[in-house]
C-alpha cells in the first residue's frame, strides 16, 4: 500500500564527502518513505548503506516542520565508538530548517584534512573553511554570524572539548546545550567538521486542514501544564532541589518549533568578574534537562553556573557531574571543568550515573528517562514513544511528557485515510 | 517619435504615472498587532501560519513575521509591519508599489512591486522582508483583518486588536476648563490671585512669594493657603495648568484657530520662566510691591470681567499680547514664561504621579501622535523615533492627558511615580 509519505519530504538527501570535499544531490524513491516512514529508520538504513565510510546521517521525519505540535526534531545517527548505533535528536528549529533546505537526509562521510564546517544556507550545500573557528561556543557562535552575510538560523558546533579530543565532546545546538551524551561531538571532531550551519530558504505543502488540528492539540497540552518551566525535571524526580534552582534562576520559557509544551527555560544567574570586583548577569538555557538533574545533584547551588561552563565547552555536563565533587570551591569546580574539555580523559566503560538506563544510550542517553504513565494506546513504553517520535520528527520529550497524546494522534497529520491509519500504526510498533 | 513627443515624454516623472496617494485620515480604529516579548516562547507557529497563507506552504523564509532569539540574553522578538502613519516604505518605493489603504493596512501592490529592496531599508523595523533565493518581498497586510499569526500564537504572544476607539478626556477637560473659567473669570469676582470664600482664601503661590518678599511678613495662615496648590500639585501634577488655569483655557482656545510660526531660538529655553519667578520675587523684595501681579495675564484675565473691568485697558491688553505668543508654539507661555508654572513644576518634579508612554503596545516611530498632540511639547520625538520610550519631565507636564486620550493602542498610561516605569519593555535588540 502506497501511504503517500513522499509528499512531506523533498525526496532528496545530500552525500557529503569531505575528503574530497564533494557534495552530491541524490533522489529518493517514494518507496524508501513507505518502508521506514522516515527519521532515524531511514537514517539507520541509510547508515547500512554508507557503512564502511564511517557515515554521520542527519535525517528529518514525515511530520517535521509539519503543522503537528512540537514537529522540530532532526535525527543525527552515526555509529559510536562502542561500535553502537545512535539516534541524536537535536531540537529547536533544526529539523525544519534541514527539511525547508530541500533536502530529507544529509549523509557525511570521510574526513576533511583541514578543519572544516558544513554550511547548507538558503538551500545550497558547500563546505568551508572552519580554521578561525576557535574559543567558547559563545564567540564560535559570534564569529559564524560575523563572517557571513546570512546568519545561520540554526548552528550545530562541537566545542573545545571536541578539539582536544574529549571522548565527550557533544555537538551543541548554539549555546542551547544538546542531548548529546553519545559523543557525536567527538565523531564530528574525527572527520575534523566544526561546524553544522542552517537557515532554509524554502518549504513544504503541508495539509492546511491540519492547522485546526495542531492548534486544538497545542490547547490541549497549554491545558494540562501550568508550570512548565519544572514539568520535565518533575516528572523525571529531580526533586525539590532542582525545582528550587529553576524557581530562584527562572527568568523565561522557551519552546522549540511548534511546541506548546515550552519546556525549555532561560535561567539567569549573577557571576562574579574576573578581579573579584562586582558581578555580572548571565543566563543559560535549560535544555539538556539530564545534564541539568546530573549537575544539580553535585552542585546544587551554582547549577546553572556550571551548565553554562560545559556547553560553552562543548562537554556533556553528565559527564562533568561525575568528576565534580559537592565540598569543590566554584572555582576548583570551574578549572576540572576546563580541565575535562581540555585533556583527553577517556571515561568510556566508568559507570553510567544513576538515572540514565542502558536503554536509551541508541538514543544519545540524553532524552530524559521520563515513563509515560496513564499513556493509551499502543506506545504506551518510554521506548515505543521515543521510537515513534524518532521516526515521524516529533520531539520526544514532548511525547514522553504528553501521555495524553497517544500515538493516532500525531497519525492523523499523515494522513486521514483509516487504511492508512492503521498500516503506518502497524509498522511503526514493529519498528518501535 | 517627434521631437516635441519626445520632450514631453522626457518630462515626464513618476508622479505622472502614479502620484503619491493623498494623505488619508486614519481610521479611528486603526488595527494593530501587540507583540508581547514575555510571552513570546519563540515557537514559530506565527512564522509557519504566515507563510502558508503567503505561499502556500510551510516556509518561514517567506514569512512576513520573523520570531528572533536573543540567546545571549534568553529573549524573543518579533518583526513584523506596524503599518506606520506615515509609512517610511510607502515614501521610498522607486515605482509607488506600497499603499495605505482606508483601512489603515499597509499594502504592497505585487504587480508594481519590482522587489528592489528599498522598502526594507527604508523601515525602521526592517518589517518588509525579502526571501532569499525568489527575492520577493512580503510584508504583513494583517491577513486582510483576521491576522492568522495572533489567531494561532499558542502563548497569545501576538494579540490583534483595533485601536481605542474613543477618548473621553478631552470631552471631561473642556467643559472643566470651562467651568473654572467661567468660575474664576466671571462668577467669583476677582479670584485666582487672593480668593475668598467665607472662611477659605486660597492665594496664587507666586502672589505670596512676591507678597512675602515685598512686605518682608511671613504670615503663616497666607503660606498655608498658597501651600494648598502646592499639594494640589504635589498630589496630581500641574492639573492647575491644564484643567484649570483660565488663562491655560484661554491660550488652548486660542491655539485651536492660529497658525504656527515657531519661536526664536532666545525664546524657547524653559529656564526663563524660573529666572521670571526670581525676578518677580526680588524685584518685589526691591520695590516694595508686587511688580508681577500687575502685569500678570492670570491675573488680568480675571480681573477682566465685572464693573470696570473692561476698562482697564492697559491691563487688559496683555491678555492679547501673550495670546499672541501662540503663534510661535502652542502654550508658548506656560512652556518658557509662566513663574506660577515654575513654582508649580517645582512641586511637580517631586509628585506622585507620572505619565509613562511605551509600554508594549506602543508604536513609536510609527505614531507619534502622543509628540504631535502634546501642547508643552515635551514628548520626545528622538526617542521615538529610536523605538526607545520617552521620559516624560513631569515638572513641564500640564497633566492635560492629551497623549493618554489620543494614543490609539492605550500605551500612554498615568502611573504613581514609584510603579514600574514601562512594564515589559525590552529595548531594540538585532540579531546580528
Amino acid at each position: 500500500m502506497d501511504l503517500q509519505l513522499a509528499r512531506f519530504f523533498n525526496s532528496k538527501m545530500a552525500l557529503v564527502d569531505l575528503s574530497d570535499s564533494s557534495v552530491e544531490y541524490i533522489p529518493l524513491p517514494s518507496d524508501v518513505f513507505t518502508e521506514h516512514i522516515g527519521g532515524m529508520n531511514i537514517n539507520a538504513m541509510l547508515l547500512s548503506e554508507y557503512s564502511g565510510t564511517e557515515p554521520i546521517v542527519l535525517g528529518t521525519g514525515p511530520l517535521t516542520g509539519s503543522f503537528a505540535p512540537a514537529s522540530g526534531l532532526m535525527v543525527a545517527s552515526f555509529v559510536s565508538k562502542e561500535n553502537a548505533i545512535s539516534h541524536v535528536p537535536f531540537m529547536l528549529n533544526s529539523g525544519p530548517q534541514l527539511k525547508f533546505s530541500g533536502v530529507d537526509f544529509v549523509v557525511i562521510i570521510g574526513r576533511a584534512e583541514k578543519p572544516v564546517m558544513l554550511e547548507l544556507i538558503d538551500n545550497t550545500l558547500r563546505i568551508s573553511s572552519a580554521d578561525n573557528l576557535t574559543g567558547t561556543l559563545a564567540e564560535r557562535e559570534k564569529i559564524l554570524m560575523s563572517q557571513g552575510k546570512v546568519c545561520p538560523e540554526i548552528a550545530l558546533l562541537t566545542g573545545q572539548a571536541a578539539e582536544s579530543g574529549s571522548p565527550h565532546a557533544c555537538l551543541s545546538i548554539g549555546l542551547w546545550g544538546s542531548l548529546d551524551k553519545a559523543s557525536l561531538g567527538a565523531s564530528l571532531a574525527d572527520k575534523n567538521l566544526k561546524a553544522i550551519t542552517l537557515k532554509a530558504a524554502g518549504g513544504i505543502a503541508f495539509d492546511e486542514a491540519t492547522i485546526e488540528m495542531g492548534s486544538s492539540l497545542a490547547k490541549k497540552v497549554r491545558e494540562s501544564f501550568r508550570k512548565r518551566q519544572y514539568v520535565v525535571q518533575d516528572k523525571m524526580g529531580s526533586g525539590e532541589g532542582a525545582k528550587k534552582i529553576i524557581k530562584k534562576h527562572f527568568k523565561k520559557s522557551h519552546a522549540c518549533y511548534h511546541c506548546p509544551l515550552a519546556c525549555m527555560s532561560y535561567l539567569e544567574y549573577r557571576q562574579p568578574k574576573a578581579g573579584g570586583r562586582g558581578s555580572r548577569r548571565q543566563g543559560v538555557f535549560l535544555f539538556d534537562h539530564a545534564g541539568f538533574a546530573a549537575l544539580n545533584a553535585k552542585r546544587p547551588t551554582d547549577t546553572p553556573f556550571m551548565l553554562k561552563e560545559c556547553i560553552d565547552r562543548g562537554l556533556d555536563p553528565v559527564a562533568a557531574a561525575r568528576y565534580l565533587d559537592p565540598k569543590m570551591s566554584a572555582e576548583k569546580s570551574l578549572v576540572r571543568i576546563l580541565d575535562l574539555a581540555a585533556n583527553q580523559q577517556d571515561m568510556a566503560g566508568s559507570k553510567q550515573p544513576e538515572g540514565i538506563p542502558a536503554k536509551s544510550a541508541v538514543f544519545g542517553d540524553g532524552i530524559p528517562t521520563i515513563e509515560p504513565t496513564g499513556a493509551a494506546d499502543d506506545f504506551d513504553t518510554w521506548e515505543k514513544r521515543v521510537s515513534l517520535a524518532m521516526a515521524l520528527g516529533i520531539c520526544p520529550i514532548f511525547m514522553l511528557c504528553c501521555a495524553d497524546i497517544v500515538g493516532r494522534d500525531l497519525l492523523a497529520f499523515v494522513s486521514s485515510q483509516e487504511e492508512h491509519l492503521e498500516a503506518l500504526q502497524e509498522k511503526l510498533s514493529i519498528q518501535s | 517619435m517627434q521631437e516635441g513627443a519626445k520632450e514631453y515624454y522626457s518630462q515626464l516623472t513618476l508622479d505622472d504615472i502614479r502620484p503619491l496617494p493623498e494623505k488619508q485620515k486614519l481610521p479611528r480604529r486603526p488595527p494593530v498587532i501587540v507583540f508581547n516579548p514575555s510571552r513570546c516562547s519563540g515557537c514559530g507557529t506565527c512564522e509557519m501560519v504566515c507563510s502558508n497563507r503567503n505561499v502556500n506552504m510551510v516556509a518561514p523564509a517567506s514569512s512576513s513575521v520573523k520570531v528572533l532569539r536573543a540567546e545571549d540574553r534568553g529573549r524573543n522578538f518579533a518583526i513584523l509591519c506596524l503599518h506606520c502613519r506615515e509609512p517610511l516604505c510607502m515614501e521610498a518605493c522607486p515605482v509607488r508599489a506600497i499603499d495605505k489603504e482606508e483601512d489603515g493596512i499597509v499594502r504592497i501592490r505585487n504587480i508594481f512591486c519590482v522587489e528592489c529592496g528599498i522598502c526594507t531599508l527604508a523601515c525602521p523595523e526592517s518589517a518588509p522582508l525579502i526571501e532569499p533565493v525568489s527575492g520577493k518581498v512580503h510584508k504583513c497586510d494583517l491577513c486582510d483583518g483576521d491576522p492568522l499569526c495572533a489567531k494561532y500564537c499558542p502563548e497569545d504572544a501576538l494579540h490583534f486588536y483595533h485601536g481605542k476607539s474613543l477618548g473621553w478626556i478631552k470631552f471631561l477637560r473642556w467643559p472643566v476648563q470651562a467651568i473654572s473659567f467661567l468660575l474664576l473669570v466671571m462668577i467669583l469676582v476677582g479670584t485666582f490671585c487672593y480668593f475668598t470664600a467665607g472662611v477659605v482664601s486660597l492665594p496664587c503661590p507666586t502672589g505670596t512669594l512676591q507678597n512675602i518678599a515685598s512686605t518682608k511678613t511671613l504670615v503663616l495662615t497666607g503660606v498655608g493657603a498658597a501651600m494648598v496648590l502646592i499639594v494640589l500639585t504635589f498630589l496630581f501634577g500641574r492639573i492647575f495648568c491644564g484643567w484649570i488655569c483660565p488663562f491655560g483655557f484661554f491660550l488652548d482656545l486660542v491655539g485651536t484657530f492660529t497658525p504656527k510660526f515657531g519661536l526664536p531660538k532666545f525664546l524657547k529655553s524653559r529656564m526663563i520662566k524660573y529666572g521670571i519667578l526670581a525676578g518677580a520675587v526680588g524685584g518685589a523684595a526691591g520695590l516694595g510691591f508686587q511688580p508681577f501681579c500687575t502685569v500678570c495675564p492670570i491675573g488680568s484675565i480675571c480681573r477682566s470681567y465685572g464693573p470696570g473691568g473692561v476698562f482697564k485697558g492697559a491691563e487688559l491688553a496683555i491678555v492679547p499680547a501673550v495670546a499672541t505668543l501662540e503663534l510661535g508654539q502652542r502654550r508658548s507661555w506656560c512652556r518658557y514664561l509662566c513663574p506660577v508654572g515654575a513654582v508649580l513644576a517645582l512641586a511637580a518634579k517631586i509628585g506622585l504621579m507620572k505619565i509613562v508612554i511605551g509600554a508594549q503596545q506602543c508604536k513609536k516611530f510609527s505614531c507619534m501622535q502622543c509628540a504631535d498632540i502634546c501642547p508643552m511639547g515635551i514628548i520626545d520625538r528622538e526617542a521615538l523615533r529610536e523605538g526607545i520610550a520617552p521620559a516624560i519631565p513631569m515638572d513641564e507636564c500640564i497633566m492635560c492627558m492629551r497623549c493618554v486620550d489620543k494614543c490609539p493602542y492605550s500605551s500612554a498610561k498615568i502611573r504613581f511615580r514609584w510603579q514600574k516605569t514601562i512594564p515589559g519593555e525590552v529595548k531594540a535588540w538585532t540579531y546580528s
